[in-house]
């Protein structure tokens, strides 16, 4: 078991390191450079400013000097907001892109999953038609569109909650809503078709004719197998919750990690964005070695072989 | 049992051995079953009739219309839907029903064009990966995984900023990384296959690998692949329409859903109207793709012939 | 009533719908099972053997099956219309199931031990600790050697064998009445198969189970019935004891059944003895004798209406028109049931 551990530890780090290769050469093939795009700057300045930020350097060299500020936790300073450090621009976003996140999968997954359940004991009557059209429509309908709905509607319509903005409580109702529609749909759809799978299998049989009722039947054994599947869906959920959704923070003006990206792009800010995207995938690649692990201990049949 | 008469005529030999052999139910192939399976479906053939009406509609609109897509009229500045404009007219006096269905021939063809770069640079990959094995399966697995560390959407946004913004640019973006998840179905695919009792047969009557592939491995790996790839054509048009949301999309006059939408979306309160038809048709092709992929799914599972 | 019997099963028929029509599965079989006897269904696949011992609990999906007619007598009980609450009362305790795949009849995410321990629990006013004491007994019986270990494993720990084993000792552990057998040896390996049918016998003798024992092998039926039945598209076409069966067996479809078997002393260049054909479609089954298309001996009376019962003894009878007296007499009787009696 530890050696599994052991192993997928190693295996992140591999996928980390190349990501933050790759993510550097990118950035560094994107054509112009920083600072042509402001206005215009005299060739001194824009000399000091390529020594100030390395840029003189051949390549190679830029690279390991990254890695180096990486590990000992630099990510560099804001290309247009003087002083700001990525470091710290994370520090202050993150907590507000994952309050939106969390609540958008908590409520998702619960929502989804009891309607999932629900439209599967009731498959082929109107309950389960309602599940499948929301779980499609959920899916069908971009983000976005439904963000503007929900300001529109509830915000300037029915004035119930602020339309943008991020003050309190109250204005992370609106987000969570959005963020969490595509949520129950995906996963109240994964529920009710894991649940009829199960439903189907010969062991349902075996519980039958034990004499047990219908009750009994799904809580102990369909359920547990129908739910099971969904922790391997858990990885990119995770990810997604600590990223920001960044369309729904351009919409609801939530200072989160989703837009810094979007201002960073829209600024061509590059260390910021070289900063951010290395903080993403890492943040990513994590997530799917806790999952991995976590997985490995819930399903009793992959635990003994690990 | 009704009682008949037992005469003696009745007791002499008589041959019926022809009977023997036929099986009573006319036998479907696998492709006819699912296409009848398929029809029967009604939902999904409406859907199915929509997508046809909206090509249609793209096609011949911006041919047959009064206005061009880019003719600017000064005089009717954000004006709402009429018999003038049917969709109305945005900022610069443009005709939005026009618009939108030159947006739609944009759109389509981008979500067809990602769709098939997608799936045979997937083939390719996971048919090469799965049918060579061992080590250079591992190394081009790695590679798999070290793409999908970083989320889809911001490799997408990376890509976009390293190239200028196009529709071949776009479609380059979407499909980099979207092949991988068709590659990982297909290779799933293939080494499933490779170890049936059905191929190990067929290798024992000396069949060529080329009649392998034609006669098993195609029929049963390309059902998995169409429908994902009825899923990667709603993704790819979402995606677009996520790039104009953060700038990075076609640039104007150029019309695509995605740039239609995002310009809606900033004056959804004043002017609803000019993200309501674009999301609509985003919305309605989306759901439609998604339900024609249900349904495929449905069509080719076996488990659900009765 | 005979206090004998223990199940009675008259005139069933069940059918399914499907998309092309509807199958009828079981077309009136009447058949019943004394207490303590194992009572063997052979029939090949299609002939609607699983489909009638699934009837007799109820545990058909329904739909898309549909149980159109028949009576089901438990212990001089009519079960046919018990509500669900009294089926399940009647699967907890009385009659229990063992099915033909052990590799998909287990709760994977649920360990061996309460998965026994719920049927016990189910069945009736007995505590926790109890009932697991209960299953550790019982997975002693069935042979396994540390039964306190075994409780705390997995499905996916156990070999094929063992599973199987396994759900014996869950359908035996409440000491039903009547134990059916779905095929429980057709996926097992040869040495396999003879533990577990030596398991059941053994089990069979200690509880005094009566025992319904499906399967499409006639070794299996000689080694632990003491009574056969033989189905085929739906209907019983012969029964009798075993020796009846073996020794005079009437119906052309048993002697083709008993010629097939592969004699230990054959030569082996003689091609094997395999019936032609196979069973008919259900969706519109045949009037007559369902057999008729692959008999040697087929009149046109077989085609037109499906023969009488016809008795030997009070056990032992069967339906087929060669024996009436307006037949033709069939010379090679004698001949077929000696090649039978040396070869078999």
């Amino acid at each position: 078991m530890a050696r599994y551990i052991l192993k997928r530890f190693i295996y992140m780090i591999f996928t980390l390191f190349t990501v933050i290769t790759i993510t550097f050469f990118m950035m560094h093939s994107v054509p112009g450079d920083p600072f042509s795009l402001s206005r215009e700057t005299p060739p001194e300045v824009r000399r000091n400013l390529e020594v100030k930020y390395g840029l003189d350097k051949p390549l190679i060299n830029q690279y390991f000097i990254y890695i180096k500020k990486i590990i000992s936790g630099d990510f560099g300073i804001s290309m247009k907001y003087k002083g700001q450090s990525v470091i710290g621009k994370v520090k202050t976003a993150m907590p507000n892109s994952a309050a939106v996140g969390f609540g958008g999968v908590f409520i998702g997954c619960i929502i989804g999953i009891l309607l999932g359940i629900l439209a599967a004991l009731n498959k082929g009557r109107g309950f389960d038609y309602f599940v499948i059209i929301i779980a499609i429509v959920g899916v069908s309908v971009p983000s976005f569109v439904i963000g503007s709905l929900l300001q529109y509607f509830f915000g300037i319509k029915l004035n119930l909650f602020p339309v943008a903005g991020w003050n309190g409580l109250v204005y992370m109702i609106l987000p969570i809503m959005a963020a969490s529609f595509q949520n129950i749909a995906f996963y109240a759809r994964m529920l009710r078709a894991n649940m009829l799978d199960v439903i189907n299998k010969d062991y349902i049989y075996t519980a039958m004719s034990k004499g047990l009722n219908n009750r009994e039947i799904i809580q102990r054994h369909v359920l547990r197998n129908s739910i099971l599947p969904l922790v391997t869906s858990l990885g990119p959920m995770c990810a997604g919750i600590l990223m920001g959704n960044f369309v729904i923070e351009r919409i609801f003006n939530i200072p989160g990690i989703g837009q810094a990206f979007i201002v960073a792009i829209q600024n061509s800010d590059y260390t910021m964005i070289m900063g951010l995207t290395t903080i993403f995938s890492a943040i990513t690649i994590f997530m799917y070695f806790v999952v991995d692990i976590l997985y490995s201990f819930i399903d009793p049949r992959i635990r003994i072989y690990t | 049992m009704d009682k008949i008469k037992l005469t003696e005529d009745l007791f002499v030999y008589e041959s019926i051995k022809e009977e023997a052999e036929k099986i009573s139910r006319p036998s479907l192939t696998y492709w006819q079953d699912a296409f009848r399976r398929f029809k029967a479906n009604k939902v999904v053939m409406g859907a199915f009739i929509l997508l046809l009406i909206m090509v249609v509609l793209a096609i011949f609109v911006p041919i047959f219309s009064r206005y061009n897509y880019y003719q600017q009229d000064f005089n009717c500045i954000n004006k709402w839907p009429s018999w003038e404009h049917f969709f109305g007219t945005d900022d610069l006096g443009r005709d939005l029903f026009v618009r939108c269905w030159e947006g739609a021939r944009v759109s389509l063809f981008i979500g067809i064009m990602a769709a098939f770069i997608n799936g045979g640079l997937g083939i390719i990959y996971g048919g090469l990966s799965g049918f060579l094995g061992g080590t250079i399966d591992m190394i081009m697995m790695r590679v798999v995984e070290i793409i999908i560390s970083i989320p889809q959407l911001l490799w997408i946004i990376l890509l976009m900023l390293i190239m200028k913004p196009g529709i071949w640019p776009i479609i380059i973006a979407i499909s980099a990384t979207g092949w991988v998840q068709t590659a990982r179905i297909f290779r799933g695919q293939v080494l499933q296959i490779r170890e049936t009792e059905f191929v190990m047969a067929s290798k024992i009557f000396r069949a060529s690998n080329l009649w392998i592939i034609y006669k098993h491995l195609l029929p049963n790996a390309i059902s998995p692949i169409l429908i994902n790839l009825t899923f990667v054509i709603p993704g790819a048009i979402f995606a677009e329409a996520f790039l104009s949301y953060i700038g990075l999309g076609l640039p104007l006059p150029m019309a695509s859903w995605g740039n239609l939408a995002a310009g809606g979306a900033s004056v959804i309160f004043i002017y609803p109207y000019q993200l309501f038809f674009p999301a609509l048709l985003i919305s309605i092709t989306m759901l439609s793709f998604n339900i024609i992929g249900d349904g495929l799914r449905d069509a080719f599972d076996p488990k659900f012939r009765i | 009533m005979d206090r004998d019997i223990i199940l009675e099963v008259k005139n069933l028929n069940f059918s399914f719908t499907t998309y092309a029509g509807e199958v009828k599965a079981v077309r009136g079989v009447d058949f019943f099972l004394r207490r303590g006897e194992v009572l063997g269904i052979i029939g090949e696949s299609g002939s609607g053997k699983s489909v009638t011992a699934k009837s007799i609990t109820r545990i058909n999906p329904m739909p898309p099956g549909k149980f159109k007619e028949g009576k089901i007598f438990f212990d001089g009980q009519d079960i046919t219309n018990y509500t669900k609450k009294q089926m399940e009362k009647i699967r907890a305790k009385k009659i229990r199931m063992i099915f033909q795949d052990p590799m998909t009849s287990l709760n994977p995410t649920m360990k061996i031990g309460e998965q026994i321990a719920e049927g016990i629990l189910k069945a009736g006013n007995i505590s926790k600790n109890e009932a697991k004491e209960r299953v550790i007994e019982i997975l002693n019986n069935v042979g396994f050697s540390n039964p306190k270990l075994r409780y705390k494993e997995y499905p996916h720990e156990y070999s094929g064998g063992m599973k199987q084993r396994a759900m014996i000792a869950l359908a035996m552990s409440v000491n039903p009445e009547i134990l059916i057998a779905d095929e429980p040896t057709t996926a097992l390996d040869v040495t396999t198969q003879a533990q577990i049918l030596k398991l059941i016998k053994n089990m069979q003798r200690a509880y005094n189970t009566s025992v319904i024992m499906i399967t499409h092998d006639l070794g299996v039926v000689a080694n632990i019935a003491d009574r056969v039945i033989i189905m085929y598209a739906g209907k019983i076409l012969e029964t009798g004891m075993v020796k009846d069966i073996f020794f005079e067996p009437c119906h052309p479809y048993t002697w083709g059944l008993l010629q097939s078997i592969p004699l230990k002393n054959s030569n082996k260049e003689e091609p094997l003895k395999a019936i032609k054909g196979s069973p008919p479609d259900l969706f519109s089954p045949p009037l007559g004798c369902p057999f008729a298309p692959r008999c040697r001996y087929t009149m046109k009376v077989c085609i037109k209406c499906f023969p009488y019962k016809r008795k030997i003894t009070k056990d032992h009878y069967f339906y087929c028109w060669l024996y009436h007296e307006k037949a033709p007499k069939i010379e090679d009787i004698k001949e077929i049931r000696s090649f039978i009696t040396n070869n078999v």
